[in-house]
């Protein structure tokens, strides 16, 4: 049984489609990736898996569980976590506050300063910043903490929404070892993207999603090869 | 002119009206930053916590700070009851900023009239509870004034405390800065929407029933301290507690200078003057986020 | 067809009011409709606003007073003759509306609605303060418009006053003038970023609604022959709103209709006086949890399930 699955979705906003009948799965473990450029559907999809718009149509499972029609916050009680583009941080609070605040679900709550530990572990820069405000910090260092936050609930399956995005490489490679440290601690990650080569680095499997539609999928070395993968997104 | 004495005498009063002032634009801003919501019933929250202290004062003898007590006590849960029929009903929908205005103008008409024909039109006013003055310098303050006093600064810094350190505060301000971001910390917004609702109606209702014993109770009570709520949460800031907190004492103050330097009658239009300028100079207000 | 059927009941509705007075001559009918005339043309100018432009205005019962106070000082004090003095009442009102206008033009939602508020409270407290000029809350007795023409001259001049109120809108809102203001209303930036000149669009709007609005003020005050400060209160603010809201805000005959059912809805509530508002109280929640749109969408839904059972009917 895969960890999260979708059959048949589509969604969108009011009246105007984004989504067409989307189906992929996402096995425990690993990392999954999701190409597409701007404006092929990727922020819907996550925002939909994650509760914040509805699905008009098809199916989400979770667990075994049906999620389509949860509201967001039961989503995320249930292991399934979002870090949005931009780290989905609040700004006019401090580092700690927004970690503590990635830990609100009760049974987390309870063990909020081992989380803490953890985190500060990794990321040694939250800890140095910890009582700044996190509107402050600078592109890189808001990833981060994004990331610390989505640690922090302890999540079974994280989304990851472009964590490249606004970032110079050096700062990208970062942010991807950290994603990569975070699989190591039994979280299984969604990673949507529009860097090809970012994503397939990253994820052992992907699918291409343009206009709304899923268009391919496979293993990251097939898609690497792949011609169409290299003409429009490698420039290949 | 006026003696020194007489004027730190009316600063005094202004920051003892001016607590309850606080309370009531706390709330107001709470709920502006959180929801977005412009209650324009907030000044009925006052006045009914103004009738509650009122009722149970007379008729069964509490003290000031009991009263306020069992007033926000029941406001708290009307406040929820408020939010929960009149205005999640219409989040979502297009156009809810002018819908939630509308329904708010009309609660408040139909809160207001209600009390007209329940109460009645005749001002009720309280004896002093506790006997006796304090003074210090030349200023005289009773006893009274000195628990309103005391209890606003109280709650005041309760609230501070609230959303500062407790998980349930943090989570409205979560809400207040980023809303999708709070739901994807599981946060219930639904669940914070009306909490934030019932704690606004209840401080509001703390405003009204401390300052019950000092000024008369009756229907329309609460439209000065509505505009005062407005024009303190415009000066410090919409969506900004700090801020309320610091215009309110301020305002407060002017407001009474004003009473004793010019006349009573005259008093709100210079407050509406005031914002007036404040609107158009700088918007943002002190301490405004947006 | 339904088209045809709208416009036969619309012309006899034009005609029955045209001769009301001589089929009717029951002056406490054409008093009410008199009032519903001189209302409807403040809550349609209201609603350009309100409906159309998505501007908060919470103080156009300044306008009207403003009309009113204006007209009636010019013709006591000055000697304008009536006519000519209600004119002029509409452009004081006109001008008050660019000071009121000028901090809100880039201002939103709530600001926007206590400045209007406040501006409208200012006028009514300097009013009622300024006995000297006013006579404040003793109030101010007012000249006549046409001297011994009774109830049934007033009745054809607000009744004109509606109908070149109504032509007027209908052209403006029917002209790209209409198409821009809704614009405004759905998104302000989205309008700005097209290059619309969103502040002269809303200083024209200002400007239009509280000329209107100062009329039918001006008007009023020479047909009640009395005025005290009161014809400003937020009392007038909120019947504005429930008649808005009840016939339907954004539509344009919607403000007219609900005037009128509200006008003589009022009347026969008078004996529950203190029930009024809390009714007027409860339509504005249920209005705005239930029904949006006002009677005209109730109307309108009402409409096409009736046409669309013809087409069954034609079909089968």
């Amino acid at each position: 049984m895969y960890l999260l699955s979708a059959d048949g979705l589509s969604c969108g906003y009011g009246h105007s489609q984004v989504l067409w009948d989307i189906s992929f799965h996402v096995e425990e473990g690993g990392i999954v990736g999701i190409i597409g450029s701007n404006g092929a559907g990727k922020t819907t999809l996550l925002r939909t898996l994650s509760g914040l718009v509805p699905a008009q149509s098809g199916k989400i499972e979770f667990s075994g569980e049906r999620i389509e029609h949860l509201s967001p916050h039961k989503i995320v009680e249930r292991g399934l976590s979002q870090i949005p583009e931009g780290g989905g941080i609040f700004p006019y609070m401090t580092v700690l506050e927004n970690l503590k605040l990635g830990a609100f679900l009760p049974w987390n709550w309870k063990r909020i300063s081992q989380s803490l530990d953890l985190v500060f572990e990794l990321f040694s820069t939250l800890e140095d910043r910890k009582n700044q405000m996190a509107g402050t910090l600078s592109g890189g260092e808001r990833q981060m903490l994004g990331i610390g936050k989505g640690l922090m609930s302890s999540p079974k399956l994280l989304l990851i929404d472009e964590p490249s995005s606004g970032l110079a490489p050096k700062l990208v490679l970062r942010v991807f070892d950290n994603i990569k440290e975070i699989q190591k601690h039994n979280v299984t990650i969604l990673l949507v993207e529009q860097n090809v080569q970012y994503c397939l680095n990253m994820a052992s499997r992907a699918y291409v999603l343009e206009n709304g539609r899923i268009v391919l999928e496979g293993t990251s070395e097939e898609l690497i090869g792949h011609e169409h993968v290299r003409k429009a997104y490698l420039g290949i | 002119m006026f003696t020194a004495s007489i004027l730190i005498q009316q600063i005094v009063y202004g920051l003892v009206i001016g607590s309850s002032y606080v309370l009531m634009a706390a709330g107001f801003s709470l709920i502006w930053g959180i929801m977005g919501v412009l209650n324009l019933a907030h000044g009925e929250f006052y006045m009914l916590g103004a009738y509650i202290a009122y009722y149970v004062s007379s008729l069964l003898g509490f003290n000031p700070i009991m009263s306020a007590i069992v007033a926000m006590a029941a406001m708290f849960f009307f406040g929820i009851a408020f939010e929960r029929a009149l205005l999640s009903p219409l989040y979502g929908r297009k156009g809810w900023e002018m819908s939630t205005v509308l329904i708010t103008v009309g609660a408040s008409i139909l809160i207001q009239n209600l009390a007209l024909v329940i109460f009645g039109e005749k001002y009720k006013g309280l004896p002093m509870y506790f006997e006796g003055e304090l003074e210090i310098w030349k200023i005289v303050l009773s006893y009274d004034r000195l628990v309103v006093f005391l209890v606003g600064i109280f709650l005041i810094a309760l609230l501070w405390y609230l959303l500062k350190y407790t998980r349930v505060g943090m989570a409205m301000r979560a809400v207040s800065q980023n809303q999708e971001g709070a739901y994807l910390t599981g946060i219930n917004v639904h669940k914070i929407f009306y909490l934030a609702f019932g704690l606004s109606a209840a401080f509001a209702a703390a405003g009204g029933a401390l300052l019950a014993p000092i000024y008369f109770v009756y229907p329309t009570v609460g439209a000065g301290p509505l505009l005062m709520a407005f024009a303190i949460v415009i000066f410090g800031g919409f969506g900004s507690v700090k801020g309320a907190i610091v215009a309110g004492f301020l305002l407060g103050v002017f407001e009474s200078l004003v009473v004793l330097m010019v006349s009573s009658a005259w008093k709100d239009v210079f407050i509406f003057v005031l914002v007036i300028i404040v609107l158009t100079v700088r918007p943002r207000g002190l301490f405004g986020i947006q | 067809m339904k088209g045809s059927l709208k416009s036969i009941l619309l012309l006899g509705l034009f005609l029955l009011l045209s001769f009301f007075p001589f089929l009717f001559p029951d002056p406490y009918l054409i008093h009410l409709l008199i009032l519903s005339f001189i209302f409807s043309v403040l809550v349609s100018n209201w609603n350009i606003l309100f409906g159309y432009m998505g501007i908060f205005c919470f103080g156009q019962q300044a306008f009207f007073g403003i009309g009113a106070y204006s007209s009636a000082l010019l013709a006591l004090k000055l000697g304008v003759p009536v006519p000519l003095s209600i004119v002029f009442g509409g452009f004081v009102a006109s001008l008050s509306s660019i000071l009121i206008g000028l901090p809100t033009l880039r201002l939103q939602g709530a600001y926007v609605a206590l400045v209007t508020l406040a501006f409208a409270e200012v006028m009514r407290m300097t009013c009622s303060n300024w006995v000297g000029m006013t006579r404040g809350q003793l109030g101010l007795t007012v000249t006549a418009l046409i001297p011994g023409a009774g109830r049934v001259g007033y009745y054809y001049v607000a009744f004109l006053l509606l109908l070149l109120s109504t032509i007027v809108l209908l052209k403006v809102m029917r002209s790209s003038f209409g198409y821009v203001t809704v614009a405004i209303r759905e998104s302000q930036e989205a309008a700005d970023s097209l290059g619309i000149n969103v502040i002269k669009y809303k200083i024209s709007a200002f400007l239009l609604s509280s000329f209107m609005s100062g009329l039918a003020g001006a008007l009023y005050a020479h047909y009640i022959r009395i005025l005290t400060p009161d014809i400003m209160s937020l009392h007038l603010m909120i019947t504005i709103l429930v008649m808005g809201m009840l016939g339907g805000i954004g539509t344009l005959p919607g403000p007219i209709l609900g005037t009128f059912v509200l006008t003589f809805l009022s009347e026969y509530l008078r004996d529950f006086a203190q029930f009024r508002f809390i009714i007027y109280g409860t339509l504005i929640i249920l209005a705005v949890l239930f029904v949006p749109g006002g009677l005209v969408s109730g109307l309108r839904s009402v409409e096409t399930k009736l046409k669309g059972k013809r087409c069954q009917e034609g079909s089968s």
